[in-house]
């Protein structure tokens, strides 16, 4: 049975489409068949992000177009034989969309994947709504910051409204310093905010960012702590019961010199 | 416009938004009593007007049947009467951020009222959870109760009480031209010494 789950958040920049990929990669590591679809029109991430940019020949655009075929555009990676990527395409804008049409494509992709990933747009205009459109399940990602949860909250009620009624919190960049010294509102004051269940932490590493620009997602760098965060998170998806990743400190030399 | 105008069973209904005031409906109604479906000679249609949970005093009334004498547009063929219910409903949805509520009945609310969410209401209601949104009173004679309010904002007869906080319970109230924020400070020694 596949299980598609959108990725959203409401503000911009609070790490949706690294929370994608890497969950993406943390599934296919179980041996699920996955497939990331880039919702983001005109301003596609995921290929780029993934590394796979040289190797999209066909988009979206093609297919509506009846250019290719819906098989011919997803781009397997090869670094993870069972991970998949639908991307978007700069060209195609909404209002040319259909959301029937995507409907029709999701349940097509349906057949052959365990799990689609939808990376949401920012915002909760035309794009988000499309997105949240194809799915009954979400993870809203969050920053500890208050807008990130005030956008949060907006999008939860959003969504309710349009029936997605599965929703998981995930907290992303999470600095238990930061928590800890009282900069910014806690777990629990999120929790409180939201009341959605909490799916999983992600912590700050700047490791994430360069793993981005280089197109290696975080979670093929097994020395990375990040990783066992979103073999939780998968687990926790999976319906087991495990507790959240500690964050184990650098020691100091490392921290000194890298 | 605010007002919404159908034909119902050879009549004209129509509909005035419930969050638009009064004065504001009138002018509409003026601008709209103009309009060339109502200019046609020995043609009087009959109108209902459909005021949802609104109570009009009789001033309100006087000025409307005085804007219709005015006008000789259309005849005036009855309103809502809002039938007094002395029953409490009871709400327990979550509002969050963005999202509206219209209370018209006297209601007890148990879901949590997030920051960015407002509440409308016509008559008391009784929060029983935190409340970090807006709460606006609709007339002069609306009670807000609740115990938990974080920075929240008040809005009676178009005053503000910006950022109420207050963990006892706490009665707000329009009286004499301000809002008046009533703890009740004994309620919680009593409950003490009742729990020692």
């Amino acid at each position: 049975m596949c299980r598609t789950i959108v990725i959203t958040s409401g503000k911009g920049g609070v790490g949706k489409s690294s929370v994608t990929i890497n969950l993406g990669y943390a599934l296919a590591h179980t041996n699920k068949k996955v497939c990331l679809i880039d919702a983001d029109f005109g301003l596609k991430n995921l290929d780029v992000m993934l590394g796979l940019e040289n190797r999209v020949i066909y988009d979206l655009k093609d297919v509506i177009s009846n250019k290719c075929s819906l098989q011919q555009i997803l781009v397997k990676d090869k670094r993870m034989p069972s991970l998949y990527l639908l991307p978007a395409c700069k060209a195609l804008s909404f209002e040319n969309l259909n959301i029937d049409y995507m409907i029709k494509m999701v349940e097509q992709l349906r057949k052959d994947f365990d799990y689609i990933l939808i990376d949401s747009p920012a915002g909760i205009e035309k794009g988000f709504q499309y997105a949240s459109g194809l799915s009954q399940e979400a993870i809203v990602v969050v920053n500890l910051d208050t807008v990130s949860l005030r956008d949060a909250d907006r999008v939860v009620g959003l969504l309710l409204k349009q029936g997605v009624d599965q929703l998981h919190m995930l907290v992303n960049k999470y600095n238990e310093s930061d928590v800890l010294k009282g900069r910014c509102p806690s777990l629990e004051e999120a929790y409180d905010i939201l009341s959605i269940p909490l799916i999983g932490i992600v912590f700050d590493e700047h490791d994430m960012i360069e793993a981005n620009n280089k197109g290696m997602p975080i979670y093929m760098n097994k020395k990375e702590n990040l990783y066992r965060c979103f073999d939780r998170i998968v687990k926790r998806l999976e319906g087991q019961e495990v507790p959240f990743q500690k964050n184990k400190r650098k020691a100091l030399l490392e921290r000194l010199f890298g | 416009m605010n007002i919404e105008v159908k034909g119902i069973n050879g009549r004209l209904v129509m509909k005035v938004q419930e969050n638009c005031s009064y004065h504001q409906f009138l002018e509409d109604l003026d601008r709209l009593l103009d309009q060339s479906l109502f200019l046609q000679k020995g043609y009087y249609p009959r109108a209902f007007f459909d005021f949802g949970c609104r109570e009009l005093s009789d001033d309100e009334l006087q000025q409307l049947l005085i804007l219709l004498n005015q006008k000789e547009r259309v005849l005036f063929d009855g309103m809502t009467i809002l039938e007094q219910s002395h029953h409490v409903q009871i709400k327990k949805e979550q509002l969050h951020n963005g999202e509206e509520m219209f209370i018209h009945h006297e209601t007890l609310f148990l879901g949590i009222v997030n920051a960015g969410s407002y509440v409308y209401c016509y008559q008391d209601v009784y929060f029983l959870n935190m409340v970090k949104g807006t709460i606006i009173a609709m007339n002069e004679d609306v009670k807000i109760y609740g115990h938990d309010f974080q920075k929240a904002q008040i809005v009676i007869n178009q005053q503000c009480l910006h950022d109420l906080t207050t963990s006892a319970l706490t009665s707000i109230y329009y009286k004499d031209n301000q809002i008046i924020v009533a703890k009740e400070e004994k309620y919680v020694s009593n409950n003490c010494d009742y729990v020692r």
